[in-house]
């Protein structure tokens, strides 16, 4: 019994807890990025895009590409190295964006008026097509770039805010605003609105289908370019990284009320939050008995209790209500 | 260089590798030749089809029905299976391990399909009735209980490989279908009020959650033994006869273990068949199928639709649970690795492309894409590519399945129907053109 009261009186500081907020909210701009994705393909076609986890994985090697063939790393002056970072990005986002559209073409279209599950198979089956193609093809291993943007804030304490969750949580928030802007002011975004709502009633309105849920995959997958710079400044990829983190990115935008863009945001950042925390603190909390190996645990938990008391998400769905 | 390794070049093209930072950038040239070889093929086939479709579905459908009679024939499919493995003992044992392993999926297709199929509820977590099902006989079932006893008791239980707990797989099959049912309904209460997609994520949470906890529960007491799995799990015993004896012969010719393991699973299967089609006829079936349809309306109607829900979760996870429990006898060692997410999507693939809706549809669809998968298995990561692309295909060809039942098909014309003959999704896109 002692042993648990020293576990939660000594190991849960303020200036920790400061810490795991700070990771947190910079993990969580990571799925808020993916969860637009998702939110807006379900928003607009009610269908779990499976393959957009891996979207993000193809961008994120995209850009490690990019990196390697320019010879950046740790040395290379800062002008030169945001340049290089600001052409893979852009160069990521093109490339998810054409493979976001590709897929909508191939494995979608014809599925609109199909049985509800036919779409979540085809969605499957890209997403094993991405992963294995990447692991058969291009690369097995795991790869990280060495850390090429360093330097940090203190804040309080030994408490500190790095440049690079700086970077996060700033172009995440831009790319929000944007899109928001997208959604709520363009003849675009009005369309995508419409579509939203009522498929065949937005078709009568002259609103033309097929170009915008083209459009609505293309920004989607654009933004997991972004996403996917995010990323690899911070952790190592692998062809595997795309469904966990789609996964979770999925789960942030239900837990923020799917179909609705302020939602994935918070979404993701509440989980970012949850797994931060959770990994930090269960075992001071459980008195050991779990570990932060149960780290994926606690995003499903929180998913679940989400929805039991909630469950249109935080924020609520925006899609009209479906059966 | 057989056909495989063929079909693995033509895919690679003519191109070597050019590695740069680790990065294979000939990766680039392959994609290039893939989308020209394989797209052009495609395109091709496409025109062609297009160009023929009117001619040929009639002969199509009389083709397929003049198949389909014989086939639906229960005496010849079961005769069929039967023969099958003596057929492949001829061959080596290769052959029968594979028919053995896609039989599996088959009792797990038909147990999913209940819960997918019959009532509607998407579930991408069905490996975790599986892995119940196997951790409850694997720790029943080995010497698993008797380690844990020595290192919680050690002052009680002295030996380090204590005798463990070894109950038969006479009793522990219906236990661990039972178990795997309580799992269910455990799963299934929180998640009544969730719907289609909802539903579908929240149950892959609880699969993968339910591997993760089978990964650590290695402490504070060793229930699981963590990521190292339980091993040297019992084979099946009836009477003094173990299924796993590799000394076991009939006259001059013996019997490899896996094919008394056929034969079990095929019992299983002809047990399940009959009775998840009597129940899909029954009143509970039309509860199901009414849920299915509509949940609300079927409320108003006076169905329970809480009871049968949980009801359909459990019986799913019964069949589940027991597949889980011949998995574990007859590989005799479980991890956490076994049942990863890939399992419940691989089933949900098998139903969906079957056909939703119909035993025959679930079965057919794990023969359809187990058999091909499980075949190729020298191929690694390139026989998920080919995996993947099959789905893509066969979804876009068929999005019905390939058996559907018949209820469902009748039901999927009247949606496209607006009442006035014409199509009415086709009116949409005909006004979108004007």
């Amino acid at each position: 019994m002692q042993h648990c009261v020293d576990l939660l009186t000594s190991g849960i500081t303020p200036e920790g807890l400061l810490q795991q907020l700070i990771n947190g909210i910079a993990l969580g701009s990571i799925y808020a990025l993916i969860a637009l994705g998702y939110s807006m393909v379900y928003g607009v076609l009610e269908l779990i895009n499976f393959a957009h986890g891996d979207v993000f994985m193809i961008g994120t090697f995209t850009i490690y590409g990019v990196v390697q063939v320019t010879h950046t790393g740790p040395s290379t002056s800062l002008p030169l190295l945001l340049a290089v970072l600001l052409l893979g990005t852009l160069v990521a986002m093109a490339v998810c964006a054409l493979l976001g559209f590709s897929i909508e073409r191939v494995a979608y279209r014809r599925l609109r008026n199909a049985p509800r599950l036919a779409p979540l198979i085809s969605a499957i089956g890209v997403s094993f097509v991405l992963e294995a193609w990447v692991t058969t093809y291009l690369t097995d291993r795991d790869h990280a770039l060495p850390t090429l943007i360093s330097g940090q804030w203190p804040i309080y304490g030994n408490v500190s805010v790095t440049n690079v969750q700086i970077v996060m949580v700033v172009s995440s928030i831009a790319m929000m605003v944007g899109l928001q802007f997208l959604v709520r002011r363009t003849r675009l975004g009005r369309g995508m609105r419409a579509v939203a709502q009522d498929r065949e009633a937005a078709a009568l309105m002259g609103v033309n289908l097929d170009s915008v849920i083209s459009f609505t995959f293309v920004i989607g997958s654009a933004l997991a370019g972004v996403a996917a710079l995010l990323w690899i400044l911070n952790y190592s990829i692998s062809s595997s990284i795309g469904f966990l983190a789609g996964l979770k990115a999925f789960t942030a935008a239900v837990i923020g009320g799917i179909g609705n863009i302020p939602g994935a945001m918070l979404g993701g950042f509440f989980l970012g939050l949850a797994e931060a925390f959770g990994a930090a603190y269960v075992a001071n909390i459980s008195c050991g008995f779990f570990s932060s190996s149960y780290q994926s645990v606690f995003a499903f938990a929180l998913l679940i209790l989400i929805l039991v008391f909630r469950p249109s998400g935080l924020l609520r769905e925006r899609v009209s209500e479906r059966a | 260089m057989n056909a495989l390794q063929a079909l693995e070049a033509l895919l690679h093209g003519p191109f070597g590798d050019f590695p740069v930072g680790g990065l294979n950038f000939g990766a680039v040239l392959v994609l290039a030749w893939q989308i020209v070889v394989f797209g052009g093929l495609a395109l091709g086939i496409r025109t062609l089809v297009r160009r023929r479709i009117r001619i040929s579905i009639p002969h199509a459908q009389a083709v397929g029905r003049a198949v389909r009679r014989p086939l639906g024939d229960v005496r010849v499919l079961l005769a069929v299976a039967v023969v099958l493995p003596l057929a492949e003992m001829l061959t080596g044992g290769y052959y029968l391990t594979v028919t053995y392993n896609v039989e599996l999926y088959v009792l797990l297709a038909i147990g999913l399909n209940i819960v997918v199929g019959y009532t509607g509820l998407l579930d991408l977590g069905y490996v975790a009735f599986f892995a119940v099902g196997a951790y409850v006989y694997g720790i029943f079932a080995s010497p698993q209980l008797g380690q844990t006893a020595h290192a919680t008791f050690h002052f009680l239980v002295p030996a380090s490989q204590g005798p463990g707990v070894h109950i038969s797989m006479l009793v522990m099959l219906p236990v661990a279908g039972f178990a795997a049912a309580l799992f269910g309904v455990l799963i299934g209460i929180p998640t009544l009020r969730l719907r289609g997609d909802y539903l579908a994520i929240v149950t892959l949470g609880f699969g993968e959650i339910t591997r993760i906890f089978a990964q650590n529960l290695d402490s504070p007491v060793n229930i699981t033994n963590g990521p190292n799995g339980v091993t040297r799990i019992d084979d099946m015993f009836i009477g003094g006869y173990s299924f796993g004896d590799i000394t076991n012969h009939i006259g001059p010719v013996s019997i490899p273990p896996f094919l008394n393991y056929y034969y079990l699973v095929l019992l299983l299967i002809v047990v399940t068949v009959f009775v998840v089609a009597r129940l899909a006829t029954s009143r509970v079936g039309r509860a199901w199928t009414a849920i299915r349809e509509d949940e609300v309306a079927a409320e108003v109607a006076g169905i329970h639709t809480r009871n049968l829900k949980l009801l359909a979760y459990a019986s799913g996870g019964f069949f589940g649970g027991m597949a889980g429990a011949v998995f574990a006898a007859g590989s005799h060692v479980i991890a956490p690795e076994s049942f990863q997410l890939f399992l419940s999507i691989l089933v949900l693939c098998m139903v969906v492309v079957g056909g939703m809706g119909s035993i025959e549809g679930a079965a057919l669809g794990a023969v359809a894409i187990g058999l091909p998968y499980f075949l190729s298995s020298q191929l690694q990561s390139l026989r998920v590519l080919i995996f993947g692309v099959i789905l893509v295909l066969m979804i876009a060809l068929r999005p019905q399945g390939l058996l559907p039942s018949r209820q469902r098909q009748r039901e999927l014309s009247e949606t496209v129907d607006d009442g006035t003959g014409a199509p009415h999704v086709e009116a949409v896109a005909d006004l979108q053109q004007v």
